[in-house]
């Protein structure tokens, strides 16, 4: 009675089959070859300066090509160096120095803001949001003097505290208004739940807000890590003395206009100063998209 | 009441104490080589003179924007090497930074020439001393042009007749003469400033003085010289990647056998070369010249702030670092051949100068022309020049809508500081 498939119907299935199993094949071919080259153009300018960094100064002129013909780490160790009384690991731990509160206090103030501005209603609450948002949309050149003004007024300068503590006193808005956001998502129930079992509002965060949010607070972390790393105006400004130098300012030190000078020890340099972020990036990829892709009440 | 006047009495003494041995800090931009001779010359300098100096140097990107936001907010060093043509932005009237003519009896003025005095005076007052005078000249890559049989030019004519012998004899790819972007925009001062006898800018009524027709003509001499296959052209140039000069195989190679640059920036190009010898060259003639037009300027001022607490001491370190034995020495050439006189005669004894570098300078100093104004290297109107002599490159605009284009935007910008 099973036995009622013509078997010529059963080889025809079966040929089709394979055929669409071929073009699924051919398909996927196609999509990983365009992925890869397309990916391979996007890294090819971080391969090239992976490749100058280990080249001569002449040769990164003659040569085109990523792959140094005599692979040589002078760069490297004249990099390192630097023309300051200081080496580079001076200028990475000044970075360090910068960035560990400026993170850390970004993730404690912009959570507590932003659950403020979720959970609470207040008077005012209105006009205070839109004065957050309204700062997020203020160039940061117009308040680059007046800002400098204050904090010498205040003693900070060429210390490393205008350079964090404004961040760590919530003072990125981008970041308090992207938490809202995410807050905003999440429903109440569990955090309702808490209340009945008596939790006071602080507790709640902690114990309930703060778990549903570590994705987002994962993206807030990683994006000011690299913000903080890559910026150079700031510093530029507040800090005078070289031994202060984080490395964004210390990667520029020795490129003059009227001077030729020796690229292969900045290109060293630049991959150095990058292998953190990456590193970074790479090790937390994994929450940072699960961040995106999940959240909400699970069960 | 006895209390206050202890404490008073604390404080006088305490500065008191300052005045003898001060804490200075000086600012400079540069590269590694000028940051280890500064360095080293303000620790000589600070043995030298008692006071302790503390070094704050970066690289040229964002260093203007670094000492602007500093004199907005009064804090700045008390040394500052400043870039020539941001003394008339910083100080229009010249008040904004210290007179030096005021501390003439530690600082000895004497060293600098008319040139040098005249053309860092604002308003009466000197704002800073030139670390070097520096020109743009003519420079030729000498076995080249042998190779096809010519002397080297001393006049744009002679230009014109080597591009013909270079294509004869030397083969395609290869120009008399390499004169590209920013370069352009000297250069055309250069030859309208031969042929007009006056500079780009008129000080005393703060506009352009060139008329149309005189911009018109040097223009016109650019697109010949682009045309006759002297230079390569730039589009062309932007084609290849607009690579510096220096770092472009074909100034390297030979193949582009001159230049118009700084008589500074000698070393930067010719340490590329691999073939010939690059040999400073003066400044060729337009036919019907008047004068050389040299464009001959201070190349870096050094200059004191006004919230100095300690100007004496101050000026004491920066006569030492210019016009004493100690820190000439340990400057060196690190900001280009000295202006100050005692340190060019001291390095020229010592052999710490190359000659060729004495040469070209000497070039430049001894050439005639009009005075350059600081306003001719405002940002806006470099770039001003730089992007319409551009449009006028790729065809965009004709020579009159160029020169016309100049004029007007050059004295909009300075309506602004009249």
């Amino acid at each position: 009675m099973t036995q009622t498939i013509h078997p010529e119907i059963e080889s025809k299935a079966r040929a089709q089959q394979a055929k669409l199993r071929r073009r699924a094949r051919i398909n996927a071919l196609i999509r990983y070859f365009v992925l890869s080259a397309v990916g391979l153009m996007m890294l090819y300018p971080l391969i090239w300066l992976i490749g100058a960094s280990f080249k001569t100064n002449s040769e990164i002129f003659t040569n085109p090509g990523f792959l140094p013909k005599n692979p040589t780490i002078q760069g490297y160790i004249d990099g390192w160096k630097t023309s300051t009384p200081y080496t580079f690991a001076r200028f990475f731990w000044n970075t360090f120095l910068i960035i560990a509160p400026k993170v850390i206090g970004t993730a404690i103030s912009a959570t507590a803001v932003a659950y403020g501005f979720a959970r609470f209603e207040f008077p005012g609450k209105k006009i205070l949001f839109a004065t957050l948002i309204a700062t997020l949309l203020l160039p940061n050149v117009v308040t680059r003097i007046p800002q400098y003004l204050l904090f010498r007024d205040i003693g900070w300068l060429d210390s490393f505290l205008p350079l964090w503590v404004p961040s760590a006193l919530a003072g990125d808005a981008f970041f308090v208004f992207m938490l809202v956001q995410f807050l905003r998502a999440i429903p109440r129930d569990m955090e309702e739940a808490a209340r009945v079992d008596g939790a006071n509002s602080f507790q709640t965060l902690i114990f309930i807000v703060v778990p549903l949010l570590t994705p987002a607070l994962i993206s807030v972390c990683l994006f000011q890590f690299m913000w903080s790393m890559n910026d150079f105006l700031g510093p530029l400004i507040y800090i005078s003395s070289v031994e202060k130098y984080p490395v964004s300012l210390a990667l520029k030190l020795s490129i003059d206009t009227t001077e030729a000078f020796e690229w292969n020890r900045i290109l060293a340099m630049s991959v150095l100063a990058i292998t953190p972020a990456l590193v970074v990036f790479f090790m937390a990829q994994k929450y940072f998209i699960e961040g995106i892709s999940s959240g909400g009440v699970k069960g | 009441m006895k209390r206050s006047t202890t404490a008073l009495a604390t404080v006088l003494a305490l500065t008191g104490i300052s005045a003898h041995s001060a804490e200075l800090r000086m600012s400079w931009w540069g590269g590694d080589s000028r940051h280890v001779a500064t360095q080293a010359a303000l620790e000589v300098c600070g043995a030298k003179t008692g006071h302790s100096i503390k070094p704050e140097f970066t690289g040229w990107g964002g260093h203007l924007e670094k000492v602007t936001t500093q004199l907005a907010g009064g804090t700045e060093a008390d040394i500052m090497q400043l870039n020539w043509p941001w003394l008339p932005i910083f100080s229009p009237d010249g008040t904004n930074l210290v007179d030096l003519n005021t501390l003439s009896d530690t600082i000895d003025l004497s060293n600098w020439n008319e040139a040098a005095i005249a053309q860092a005076t604002l308003g009466g007052k000197l704002n800073g001393l030139a670390a070097s005078q520096t020109g743009m000249i003519y420079w030729f890559n000498q076995d080249i042009y042998e190779q096809a049989g010519l002397a080297l030019p001393t006049s744009i004519d002679d230009l014109v007749t080597a591009a013909a012998v270079f294509e004869d004899k030397l083969g395609e790819g290869y120009f008399p003469f390499y004169l590209v972007g920013e370069d352009v925009v000297k250069w055309l001062q250069n030859v309208v400033a031969q042929s007009t006898g006056k500079g780009l800018i008129d000080d005393s009524t703060m506009t352009v003085a060139y008329t149309q027709d005189e911009l018109v003509a040097g223009i016109e001499m650019y697109q010949m010289l682009v045309d006759a296959k002297v230079t390569p052209s730039w589009p062309d140039a932007a084609a290849a990647g607009n690579v510096q000069l220096y770092e472009n195989p074909s100034w390297a190679d030979g193949h582009y056998a001159g230049t118009y640059v700084w008589d500074s920036t000698y070393f930067k190009y010719a340490e590329p070369l691999t073939v010939g010898t690059l040999v400073p060259s003066g400044l060729l003639s337009v036919e019907g010249g008047s004068n050389d037009g040299v464009y001959r300027k201070a190349s870096m001022v050094f200059s004191l702030s006004k919230n100095s607490d300690n100007l004496e001491a101050a000026a004491q370190v920066l006569n030492c670092l210019l016009n004493e034995p100690e820190g000439i020495t340990a400057m060196g050439t690190a900001r280009g051949l000295p202006a100050s006189k005692a340190a060019q005669a001291q390095l020229a004894a010592d052999g710490s100068i190359v000659d060729i570098q004495t040469e070209a300078n000497d070039m430049v100093l001894q050439a005639s022309g009009p005075e350059v104004s600081a306003y001719a290297e405002h940002p806006e109107v470099r770039s001003l020049m730089t992007d319409t002599l551009e449009l006028f490159a790729y065809g965009e605009l004709s020579a009159q809508e160029a020169a016309e284009e100049i004029i007007l935007g050059t004295n909009e910008v300075l309506e602004k500081y009249k």
